[in-house]
């Protein structure tokens, strides 16, 4: 079993209706969030799913852990599907799926201190005795590198990342496989977010979690993913392997959301090819292929007829009709930092740092 | 060089409940015309402050706005009545914030709003203004202005709102625009289109931008010069091109060395330990010293002053430059 996924999604679909009218409400159509997305999630990997605002990448982390139901289309975990789950079931299934929410100041309840908050999902799974339960509070505290004596106090005496990390705690209470970590460093300042990134990444290695990470943010996702999706407008437009998807990005959204990070080294700076125009409205998508209105090599085919995900390599799988035949940016990948002043800075404060902190 | 704003000596405090917030303590710096001046650093380091000081923007009480002088061009602006503040304000010193949404008023047209700002600063008849922000519209290349400029802000997409916003800061022709965090609400393509619109529109209107920002990869690709922030005060200045090769402050470099980027591979992040001081509570020598790895009694007790360490190149450190063998 251990070679199993340990999620599979298969061609999920969710819509919302849009209404009119307060007395007779009539639904005058529907916004298409989620339109046939399928992956698959491995045991000990995190696969990214990235995209701008209203791609429908959180609606999908929610689908997942049906805090939503889904339109159509299967998610099963472990092999057991939780589409149609019974409430009971689906709170046992949610023991082994947490969440990790991206503000750190409205995930966790103001009334409560820190230690019932980690308590509560032992609580909820009905795990242990209070005495239990608590002890296992101030070892979550310490796991992500809080104090235990942290759990008498309430979420307001805390800063963001420290929050964040109470939340990721509490994600851990009930030894979960899979965690949906949605937005979990945008709203932290450079410095904390490399904290709590290199905290993930220390605790999947311990635990052996699965990560479906939700982000915009394409470098940060570059350092924590194993493969990543990219979505827009309700679809899966490419799937790859984190080094084949930076390397060679094949759908022309991938490549002009790489190419519009900027880059934190002047030396780089170079006058860009840019998307024009915003994205368009999920309420009514383009027809055919829906980044054909943004999209620099868009041909007659592209608005008529929607490009299927189609296998590229193995493992490496695009919406595009003519990703054969276009282009391939070059896009500068160093294998560290250059040597410099400031690498040899860099480690010279890495140095520092390990002396000054024994072990 | 001749510059056209000149800070020296800021101290922006706030009086609260829980005492005296020195948000801004001591800063000096000037933005020569004509030039991008960005100002970096993380949440609380009084960046937003400093903008919302030079602007006249910070309420008082309980805000307390002090200087030696805050030159614009030749006027200390500390100085001026309010009146006369008031009247520079949005004329020739105008300023675009973070979120769209919230600085627009949701019951006017985007029109009427620019019109607005147009007829408060110039002798323009109502028609000439109209006509005027049509072609501030598509100045910022919002298609179809004149159709347009009856839309109210709700019609219009983030980015849309940001660059209307930019419109209005524009539209008297300000000598210095302050952009406080212009792009940090919007998505990577949109905020890709709005910087290279700035820099555009600067280099047809010659005007200087202050640009205020957390994010180091928007100061590599705008900004000429660069202050880092920290805890109220400057540590760093420099030329944006030996900030990034050849950071001074233990601050910059560990800043820099905890962002994730896309053309470097790396296993770990650099991180630095701990969290900002609390500006009711700031350590009494170097801000920086709690988390700073190279900290010893000196940093601790003695707040270091910025002095040049190269030919344009200020640092507040007393143990820059930093080495492998130290």
């Amino acid at each position: 079993m251990s070679d199993a996924p340990v999620l599979q999604v298969d061609r999920l679909v969710k819509h919302f209706a849009v209404t009119r009218g307060l007395i007779r409400r009539k639904v005058i159509g529907l916004v298409r969030a989620v339109e046939d997305v399928t992956f698959e999630i491995a045991r000990g990997e995190t696969l990214a799913l990235v995209g701008e605002s209203g791609c429908g990448k959180s609606t999908t982390g929610r689908l997942i852990l049906r805090l939503m139901d889904p339109t159509s289309g299967s998610v099963r975990f472990k092999g057991q599907e939780i589409a149609n789950l019974d409430k009971n079931s689906l709170r046992r299934m949610r023991r082994h799926m947490q969440i990790i929410f991206q503000d750190p100041y409205a995930s966790l309840n103001p009334r409560m201190t820190v230690g019932e908050i980690l308590a509560e999902p032992l609580r909820v799974h009905e795990i242990g005795d209070d005495a239990s339960r608590e002890a296992r509070g101030r070892e979550l505290l310490e796991i992500v590198g809080l104090l235990p004596e942290h759990a008498r106090r309430y979420p307001h005496q805390f800063s963001g990342g420290q929050r964040q990390r109470i939340g990721i705690a509490r994600a851990l209470a009930a030894n979960p496989d899979l965690i949906v970590c949605d937005e979990p460093v945008s709203a932290l300042d450079v410095s904390i977010q490399a904290q709590i990134v290199n905290l993930l990444q220390n605790l999947q290695q311990r635990f052996g979690l699965s990560y479906l990470f939700i982000a915009h943010d394409l470098a940060v996702v570059k350092h924590i993913s194993d493969r990543v999706a990219v979505m827009y407008l309700g679809k899966l437009v490419e799937i790859a392997d984190k080094k084949t998807l930076y390397d060679r990005p094949l759908h022309p959204y991938t490549q002009a959301l790489l190419a519009a990070i900027p880059k934190p080294d002047p030396a780089l700076r170079t006058k860009r090819v840019m998307l024009q125009g915003d994205v368009p409205s999920p309420f009514r998508p383009p027809t055919g292929c829906r980044f054909h209105t943004r999209c620099p090599h868009a041909q007659p085919r592209c608005s008529a007829e929607e490009p299927a995900l189609r296998e590229a390599a193995p493992g490496h799988r695009v919406a595009c009709h003519f990703f054969e035949s276009l282009p391939i940016p070059t896009i500068i990948a160093r294998a560290g930092l250059a040597n410099g002043k400031f690498a040899e800075r860099l480690a010279a404060f890495e140095a520092a740092k390990q002396a000054r902190v024994p072990g | 060089m001749d510059n056209l704003l000149e800070v020296r000596g800021l101290k922006t405090h706030f009086a609260t409940d829980r005492g005296l917030f020195r948000a801004v303590d001591g800063i000096s710096f000037s933005v020569p015309r004509g030039r991008t001046i960005g100002l970096v650093g993380e949440s609380g380091c009084g960046k937003s402050v400093t903008s919302l000081s030079v602007m006249g923007l910070v309420p008082s009480p309980p805000g307390k706005v002090e200087a030696e002088a805050v030159l614009f061009g030749n006027r200390d602006v500390l100085r001026l009545s309010a009146d006369e503040r008031r009247r520079l304000r949005g004329g020739k010193m105008s300023m675009i914030f973070q979120e769209p949404m919230t600085s627009l008023n949701p019951v006017h047209t985007v029109g009427q709003q620019i019109i607005e700002a147009i007829l408060a600063h110039t002798t323009m008849s109502p028609r000439a203004a109209k006509a005027r922000a049509i072609e501030m519209l598509e100045l910022v290349r919002i298609p179809s202005p004149a159709q347009r400029i009856d839309d109210y802000p709700h019609n219009m997409s983030g980015g849309m709102r940001q660059r209307v916003m930019i419109a209005m800061a524009l539209s008297c022709e300000p000598a210095l625009l302050i952009a406080d965090e212009p792009t940090t609400a919007l998505d990577v393509t949109i905020q890709a289109q709005i910087l290279d619109l700035l820099s555009d529109l600067q280099q047809r209107l010659g005007m200087a931008i202050l640009i205020i920002t957390h994010d180091l990869g928007v100061i590599a690709e705008v900004a000429d010069q660069v202050l880092v922030m920290y805890a109220g005060r400057i540590v760093e200045s420099a030329d944006v091109k030996d900030l990034f090769a050849d950071p001074q402050h233990p601050y910059t470099i560990g800043l820099l060395g905890s962002i994730p980027r896309i053309d470097v591979d790396r296993k770990r992040l650099a991180t630095i330990e701990g969290t900002v001081p609390s500006p009711n509570n700031q350590p009494a020598g170097c801000r920086f010293a709690p988390r700073c790895p190279f900290a010893d009694q000196r940093c601790r007790l003695d707040p270091p002053p910025l002095r040049d360490i190269a030919p344009g190149h200020q640092v507040a450190c007393w143990k820059a430059p930093v080495e492998v063998t130290s």
